[in-house]
């Protein structure tokens, strides 16, 4: 069994020629594997909100905002010598459905907006995604298949 | 800063000390409490919270509005979800069952409004402050996307002051454990900070 490496809200980690990528406890939060099959190198992001010049207070993680999140981890896939990127997206549920300030609703629908509209600037086509809904996702990339496995808690695991 | 946190601490000691009595005289059961937490967090740290290593969780959600806002959990395990609704229906119960059973989710969504009421009315009399739970929601889920979506309706700046304590009923056959969580707004941080009342 290969390595693999875990990832949580904000942040993103690559990796070459073998092993798994994984993330735990997508809500409204959004996963993107962006992927090179020949190269056989991949790299996974945990994007919170879509727009980084929305960006609150402080010190700014480029990692949470879609826009500036697939940015970088291309241009990382890019350096270590990815070539043509595929990208597989999970996540963007809506978990709590009232009890929510009028200005987040839909946050989960917007994560996702933004990074397919982020992905077609980079022009990454997008392979396969499982967005929507109402739970939370964990979803774990192989890089031997290039297979993108979801569970959530309810339902049965799937692969796209 | 660790005076500061300490303040706020002890501010969470009274609230969640009214929180398990209310609990407490509501299942006619003794209820015993952690010495709360109060440290600041960022987004990523959430997932790594203790219960963030249950899989499946029930929680309880509040809206925190007034002029202390933020937002508040009240959140366990499934298993202990499940034994939390048997001392309120008085019935056994299978955990398979509670995704299905109107009747259990509104039991377990009354404990948290007792718990969180109670949390906030003793919070907002000790500060003279409005501070009070919107309606409630109930989700049932993975933790970690749970703590996450709540923490960030409130969320301002990158981290944030997270207040946490543990409650048990202990003389039950298995102890069981509810974390009750208030995220502060920044502005109810400043209040917390500057306004705790000093001991005559």
């Amino acid at each position: 069994m290969s390595a693999t490496a875990t990832i949580s809200i904000g942040e993103w980690k690559l990796i070459q020629s073998t092993g798994q990528l994984r993330t735990c406890g997508l809500g409204s939060c959004v996963g993107v594997v962006l992927y090179d099959p020949l190269q056989k190198i991949a790299g996974m992001v945990h994007i919170m909100l879509p727009d980084s010049s929305k960006a609150r207070k402080g010190k700014v993680n480029p990692y949470r905002y879609a826009d500036t999140a697939l940015i970088s981890l291309s241009n990382q896939l890019k350096a270590k010598g990815a070539g043509l990127l595929k990208a597989k997206v999970a996540g963007g549920a809506q978990m709590f459905r009232y009890a929510v300030k009028q200005e987040f609703m839909q946050i989960g629908e917007r994560n996702v907006e933004a990074v397919k509209l982020v992905l077609k600037q980079l022009g990454i086509p997008i392979i396969s995604e499982c967005v929507g809904g109402s739970s939370g996702r964990t979803i774990e990339f192989q890089l031997e298949t290039n297979d993108l496995i979801i569970r959530t808690v309810h339902q049965n695991e799937i692969i796209i | 800063m660790t005076d500061q946190l300490d303040q706020i601490k002890e501010v969470a000691n009274i609230s969640t000390g009214h929180a398990a009595t209310a609990l407490s005289t509501f299942l006619n059961r003794r209820v015993t409490m952690d010495v709360p937490l109060a440290f600041h967090c960022q987004l990523e740290d959430l997932p790594r919270l203790s219960i963030g290593k249950a899989e499946e969780c029930v929680a309880v959600y509040a809206p925190v509005e007034g002029e202390a806002g933020g937002g508040m959990f009240f959140i366990t395990s499934m298993t202990a979800a499940c034994l939390f609704v048997e001392q309120v229906l008085a019935d056994p119960f299978r955990e398979e069952a509670f995704h299905k059973n109107a009747l259990a989710q509104s039991a377990f969504q009354e404990i948290g409004n007792i718990v969180i009421g109670s949390y906030l009315t003793a919070f907002s009399e000790m500060m003279n402050v409005s501070s009070y739970p919107l309606v409630t929601e109930l989700s049932i889920d993975l933790c970690g996307a749970l703590l996450a979506e709540g923490a960030f309706h409130v969320l301002e700046e990158e981290s944030f002051v997270l207040m946490e304590t543990e409650m048990q009923l202990n003389d039950t056959e298995q102890a069981m454990t509810g974390l009750l969580l208030f995220i502060p707004n920044s502005d109810t941080v400043k209040i917390l900070t500057n306004q705790v009342p000093r001991p005559l």
